[in-house]
């Protein structure tokens, strides 16, 4: 029953009038909103800079990641002009380790987010968009799945695994992270089923498959940016822990959280092999989260001018 | 059972829309039964909460779980029992022969599409048309529709729009296809008044270029007096008076009908307070027993709560479900008892209720 009472919109003596005064779109007038926040501006900064050296690893590292270079006279050396993180005790530059490493962290992360992201949308845009008991049986399995610790799915099956390379690696994140972002899709799509524009594309006789990809679908895809920028930090914390309790990726190969690890027994005289890698992961965990929650509200279609 | 013989292009039956929650069962639409010629406009008008829209939706097999459209309820049209067709074959009935314009031109569009791409999506959808080709069908649709440079207008987005532009927008996708039958659920209530007028001149002249049917959903007498050749006024979930919109206004005989009119302004009025009719609509999980008005009506006797109504045959084309209509339609001409002077034109209004 769709009697509400009349909004009379008063006052509108001509109505070409009102013509395009807002002619940004949607997209245009978020990514503008997110540029004006100054924490969301230090946060893709920082990102930005990540990716980039991430990218440039080659130039931007001063030496190998992987080679020691002097097992006597580098072994586990202090931060200095040569050196701005140190050495680790097989005599490998840090600074050089923790560039590799955001490779490793950062391809996981994004790759396993989007995986989570394009999963999370189809399943829980599906459950919410049909209803009734098909979302009931479906979002039932979804909550079945959350009720198990991620970490402790992730170390079983890691374990059981022995070796993981990274594509196993994102694989796993990506299916161990997918639930959030379901249960996020699922809500937005139960509350656009009953938008009168859903209705209203029914009621002009498009198909349900039809109705999901265009009404339903473009009105997912800000809340999934946002949760797959959070499951993002999640993952590269996520990623590291797993290197440092050593079933992540395997050793020579540098992550932030393989590095951490080297550094654990003698952390009272090593500090700086905890302490840069750690920062950089504080760091990234931080910004993606920042960024995450400036995104929230830059696409928050309630923000959108009524007119 | 049989089609009957090809008359009306709508005729709906014993149509039952129950809503199963778990406060119980609402009875939204109970047992409403009405048919429309071809190019007629029909206005149904009540209050909120009384079914109108409900009997809107249930035409085209809207109606959402908890909501059903019950065993029984029958929806003729061009010949076919709506009831009776499978998804896809509602699906093509569906803004092809039977379209539907809503309330809300706020909420009704896709805040994320250009309004020519929404209009276009209808002929792509039902006629198959290219992209092209649904392009420039939505830039005629959109002129037809009176939007100044609609070669323009046809890529702004809704929010660029104002509420007139974006019902005409809505009245243009539902004409892409030419129905036979337009739904229009409150089509001016949330315009201001001049912009009610203009859409109203703009269904009417809709109407007379292409023989459309109309059914117009709305609680404002004024827009069913401007609009309407025939009434519906339904309360409870049931039509309670059915007339042809001169006899409405000249001989109403449901004390509901009484009511509505007695709440409306009329030009030259010397009285400052309107009459209002006391309570609300019950809801629908809890209609009274007997007749589902008798505690909001002035002129309730003791067989109201006794005995439900039927809707009494006044003459021809009239019909009211009271008790007291039983006895006019027997006794005196109908008309009679009215309390409204008669002969008085119907009055234009802003929404009164």
């Amino acid at each position: 029953m769709a009697d509400t009472p009349a909004v009379a919109a008063l006052a509108i003596p001509d109505p070409s009038a009102r013509t395009a005064t807002l002619s940004a779109l949607p997209l245009r007038r978020a990514v503008r909103a997110l540029w004006d926040d100054r924490a969301a501006r230090a946060a893709i900064a920082f990102v930005a800079l990540l990716v980039g050296a991430a990218l440039l690893a080659p130039l931007v590292a001063p030496y190998d990641p992987l080679r020691p270079l002097d097992a006597v006279a580098l072994r586990g050396v202090a931060p200095s002009r040569s050196h701005w993180f140190g050495t680790d005790l097989l005599s490998r530059d840090v600074f050089s380790r923790v560039v590799y490493g955001a490779r490793v962290s950062l391809a996981v992360s994004v790759l396993s987010a989007l995986l989570a992201a394009v999963v999370g949308l189809c399943y829980g845009g599906v459950a919410g968009f049909a209803g009734g008991r098909v979302d009931a049986t479906m979002m039932r399995l979804v909550d079945a799945l959350l009720a198990i610790p991620r970490v402790l799915l992730l170390l079983t099956v890691v374990s059981l695994w022995r070796a993981v390379d990274l594509g196993a690696l994102v694989l796993l994140m990506g299916l161990t992270g997918w639930l959030a972002v379901a249960r996020l899709a699922r809500s937005e799509a139960a509350a656009l089923r009953t938008r009168e524009f859903v209705v209203a594309a029914r009621a002009l006789g498009l198909s349900p498959a039809r109705i999901f990809v265009r009404h339903v679908l473009p009105h997912l895809a800000g809340p999934v940016l946002v949760a797959a920028t959070i499951a993002m930090g999640h993952v590269v914390v996520l990623e590291a822990g797993l290197s440092f309790l050593g079933v992540g990726v395997a050793d020579p190969t540098p992550t932030w959280g393989n590095i951490i690890r080297d550094g654990r027994e003698t952390i009272a005289s090593t500090w700086w092999l905890t302490l840069f890698p750690g920062l950089t992961l504080v760091g990234t965990a931080l910004a993606t989260n920042t960024l995450a929650d400036r995104l929230r509200s830059a696409l928050n279609p309630r923000q959108l001018p009524a007119p | 059972m049989t089609p009957p013989a090809p008359a009306p292009l709508l005729r709906v039956e014993n149509l039952r829309t129950y809503f199963h929650t778990p406060g119980g069962l609402a009875r939204a639409v109970d047992g409403v039964s009405f048919s429309m010629a071809r190019g007629e406009t029909v206005g149904v008008v009540g209050e909120s909460g009384c079914g109108k829209s409900v009997t809107a939706l249930s035409l085209l097999r809207l109606v959402q779980p908890p909501g059903r459209i019950e065993e029984g309820s029958r929806i003729w049209f061009e010949g076919r029992d709506l009831m009776t067709l499978a998804p896809e074959e509602i699906r093509q009935v569906r803004g092809n022969r039977i379209a539907m314009v809503f309330q809300e031109p706020m909420t009704a569009l896709n805040p994320v599409f250009t309004v020519g791409d929404q209009i276009a999506e209808v002929a792509r959808v039902h006629d198959g048309a290219s992209r092209r080709a649904a392009w420039e069908r939505a830039i005629e649709m959109l002129s037809l529709v009176g939007i100044p440079s609609p070669r323009e207008r046809a890529s702004h987005y809704p929010h660029q729009l104002s509420g007139g532009m974006r019902q005409r927008v809505l009245i243009a996708m539902a004409l892409v296809m030419n129905p036979a039958l337009l739904i229009a659920d409150e089509p001016t209530t949330a315009l201001d008044v001049t912009i009610q007028a203009q859409i109203l001149e703009l269904l009417a002249r809709v109407q007379a270029q292409f023989g459309t049917a109309i059914l117009l959903i709305t609680h404002d007498l004024g827009v069913v007096a401007e609009a309407a050749t025939r009434v519906l006024v339904m309360y409870g979930g049931q039509v309670v008076e059915e007339a042809p919109v001169r006899t409405l206004f000249a001989a109403p005989a449901h004390p509901y009908t009484r009511g509505l009119m007695q709440a409306m302004p009329r030009v030259g009025m010397a009285r400052e307070r309107l009459v209002t009719i006391p309570g609300s609509v019950p809801p629908p999980t809890a209609w009274p027993t007997g007749c589902r008005f008798r505690d909001r009506c002035g002129s309730a006797f003791d067989r109201c709560a006794r005995e439900a109504p039927t809707l009494v045959a006044l003459d021809a084309a009239h019909a009211a479900r009271c008790h007291l209509a039983e006895g006019a339609a027997s006794g005196a001409p109908s008309g009679a008892a009215s309390g409204v002077p008669s002969g008085a034109a119907p009055p234009r209004t802003a929404r009164p209720l």
